[in-house]
């Protein structure tokens, strides 16, 4: 294919025998072109792993689809829920809300205790995945046990077989067993939730209805929205039916808006390192001039020629591309392995920059660069083209440049 | 007939503004083979008529028939498709690409005629042997000497057998006796493939080896010989 000759001439000029000035101008090109790649990636991945974190930790502590009744207790309706959603559902359970205070010699701080049934309780909620200390099902066995967030125990100093103090208001204070710490990564969750049983709770507050709210896990996360929709249409208005991202739409529009920002940001610093093959592009062409005119006159047509430039101003900034995804490779493996940046955890819910990685994200970021460099190129070869126009094949074999 | 010239015009914007006319109504013929030496003073406008009549160069008026096609209506494909099957260059500067070797460049119009790489390998090492150069297929053109660069960039006009070789002052860096040496050469390889050589030069015994010699004087091409 003649394609893969301008491709061959491209690579020879560009990589084997570079010179003079230019040698530098492409050293700039691709490595101003790498380190914005690189730094667009490490955002996209760093707001990928937030994202990734944040809708895991959410889904799993509350369960894909949350129903209740309006003013009334939504216990006895789990057949009714089943027989609407049928085979969509994986587990449905019973839940109740309780708003607590914890108290220890350091003072006091609220928690928002969970109040679970045993029945399928740990397919709605996969609480296993996150104990850091114990076993879910311990709040079941021990007498009043108590599952606590690790964010919380830290701050009463709580470890599995203490009894940790619960205000009940006027009624006094009640002590709970803490058998298990769970941790799921996100401080806006492991600072504030307790889990404890239905008998539990109905010991420390009789008489009172827990099973005000149903949790409803689906086999397949993709039926969210219409299994949502089809659950309210069906319960009617008495109902009130919302999915795990209803219920955290502003912090998923927030990460994902983030995410926008960060990644036109960035892309502008990717088409300002592009200046550079336009620059690179233009050296070349004039350090080439004479090497242009003879390709020229052996019947390397115009267009051809053009070509090659095209083609090498492509391989700059696939260069620069390639070099940007080891950097970023680099990067992630380094805070992965060592942390490297901390983050208050009480503000951005994570201690450490969580990393995601989006395969497409990759394919946009290659696709930006294509755009940029295509661009970039436009006024060089369109530079050289009227040289051709102007002066006829011979231009660069006369030794001269006319400005 | 391989080019054909008619009322051959061009001349060039000055400085000041006014026309410098370098060719003036030109008329011309080259038969297939036949062989022709350009002469003329410095600036006479030699290298301008070659480059005109070979399409390197745009002319104000006439008309010029390259083998068997009208220069001025080619389009940029045809016009190189035409130089690179058609036409030999041969400069004063030996012009070969110095990022390449020897046998790279003489494989260069081949390549980019669409041939193979083993095609082209075979007739840039065939040519190489014809002109004497075998051994130095590999050397780069800064490794030879200014004789062995000026006939490795022969060979490179020769490697795809052109109707028409067009060649300015080709041994204009060169002493006499290699000068001989290498336009006898040509002449012989020429003979062999019928090309035609069309040749500006100062050298009187160099154009003596035409079978015509012409004079551009003021613009006007004149028979000499």
């Amino acid at each position: 294919m003649l394609i893969l000759f301008e491709l061959r001439l491209a690579l020879k000029f560009l990589f084997v025998k570079p010179r003079g000035f230019y040698r530098i101008a492409r050293f700039f090109t691709i490595a101003t072109l790498a380190i914005s790649v690189g730094a667009l990636l490490v955002s996209l991945s760093a707001f990928e792993g937030y994202k990734k974190i944040i809708s895991q930790s959410y889904l799993d502590s509350s369960s894909h689809i949350i129903a209740s009744k309006k003013f009334a207790s939504i216990g006895g309706d789990k057949a009714k829920v089943l027989d609407i959603l049928k085979g969509d559902v994986k587990a449905v359970a019973y839940s109740g809300y309780l708003e607590l205070m914890l108290s220890s010699p350091k003072g006091l701080k609220g928690a928002a205790f969970q109040v679970v049934e045993p029945d399928s309780f740990d397919e709605v909620i996969p609480l296993s995945k996150y104990m850091k200390q114990g076993a879910p099902q311990c709040i079941f066995k021990a007498k009043d046990g108590v599952i606590v967030g690790s964010a919380l125990a830290e701050t009463f100093d709580l470890k599995v077989g203490d009894r940790a103090n619960v205000v009940k208001g006027k009624n006094g204070i009640e002590k709970l067993y803490v058998c298990g710490i769970s941790e799921f990564g996100l401080y806006d969750i492991d600072s504030r939730l307790c889990w404890i049983s239905v008998d539990t709770a109905k010991r420390l507050f009789p008489g009172a209805d827990f099973e005000t709210s149903m949790k409803i896990r689906l086999q397949d996360t993709a039926d969210l929205e219409s299994s949502t929709y089809k659950l309210q249409e069906a319960l009617g208005y008495g109902y009130e039916v919302r999915s795990w991202k209803d219920m955290n739409y502003g912090m998923l529009e927030s990460v994902k808006m983030d995410r926008t920002v960060i990644f036109f940001i960035l892309g502008v610093l990717i088409a300002v390192a592009v200046f550079n093959v336009f620059a690179t592009l233009i050296i070349l062409i004039r350090e080439m001039r004479t090497e242009i005119s003879v390709l020229n006159i052996l019947g390397l047509n115009t267009k051809r020629v053009l070509r090659m430039f095209f083609i090498q101003a492509l391989i700059l900034g696939f260069s620069g591309y390639l070099l940007g995804v080891i950097l970023w490779t680099f990067c992630l493996w380094l805070i992965k392995n060592w942390g490297i940046i901390y983050l208050p955890k009480d503000i951005y819910l994570v201690s450490q920059i969580p990393i995601g990685v989006n395969g497409w994200d990759l394919f946009y970021v290659l696709f930006m660069v294509v755009i940029f460099v295509s661009l970039a190129s436009i006024a060089p070869l369109l530079h050289l083209f009227r040289r051709f126009k102007k002066e006829g094949s011979s231009y660069g074999v006369k030794g001269q440049w006319a400005q | 007939m391989v080019l054909k010239v008619s009322g051959l015009s061009k001349s060039y914007v000055q400085g000041d503004g006014t026309l410098l006319g370098v060719l003036k109504n030109i008329k011309f013929e080259l038969p297939q083979g036949d062989t022709v030496a350009v002469m003329g003073e410095s600036g006479s406008g030699k290298t301008t008529f070659l480059n005109c009549v070979a399409g390197l160069d745009h002319f104000n008026s006439g008309t010029v028939l390259l083998l068997g096609k009208i220069l001025s209506s080619l389009k940029d494909k045809e016009l190189g498709s035409l130089r690179n099957k058609g036409l030999g260059f041969v400069f004063q500067f030996h012009y070969l690409l110095k990022d390449f070797s020897v046998k790279e460049n003489i494989m260069m119009p081949c390549l980019i005629s669409g041939l193979t790489v083993g095609e082209s390998q075979k007739n840039a090492l065939d040519i190489l042997e014809k002109i004497k150069l075998l051994h130095k297929a590999e050397s780069f053109p800064s490794q030879l000497s200014g004789g062995e660069q000026q006939r490795a960039a022969i060979a490179r006009a020769l490697v795809m057998r052109p109707s028409l070789l067009v060649m300015d002052e080709p041994t204009g860096n060169l002493d006499e006796h290699l000068s001989d040496e290498i336009i006898s050469a040509v002449i012989g390889l020429c003979k062999e493939h019928k090309t035609s050589i069309l040749m500006a030069t100062h050298n009187k015994k160099i154009a003596g080896m035409m079978n015509k010699i012409l004079t551009l004087k003021d613009g006007e091409l004149w028979m000499q010989k």
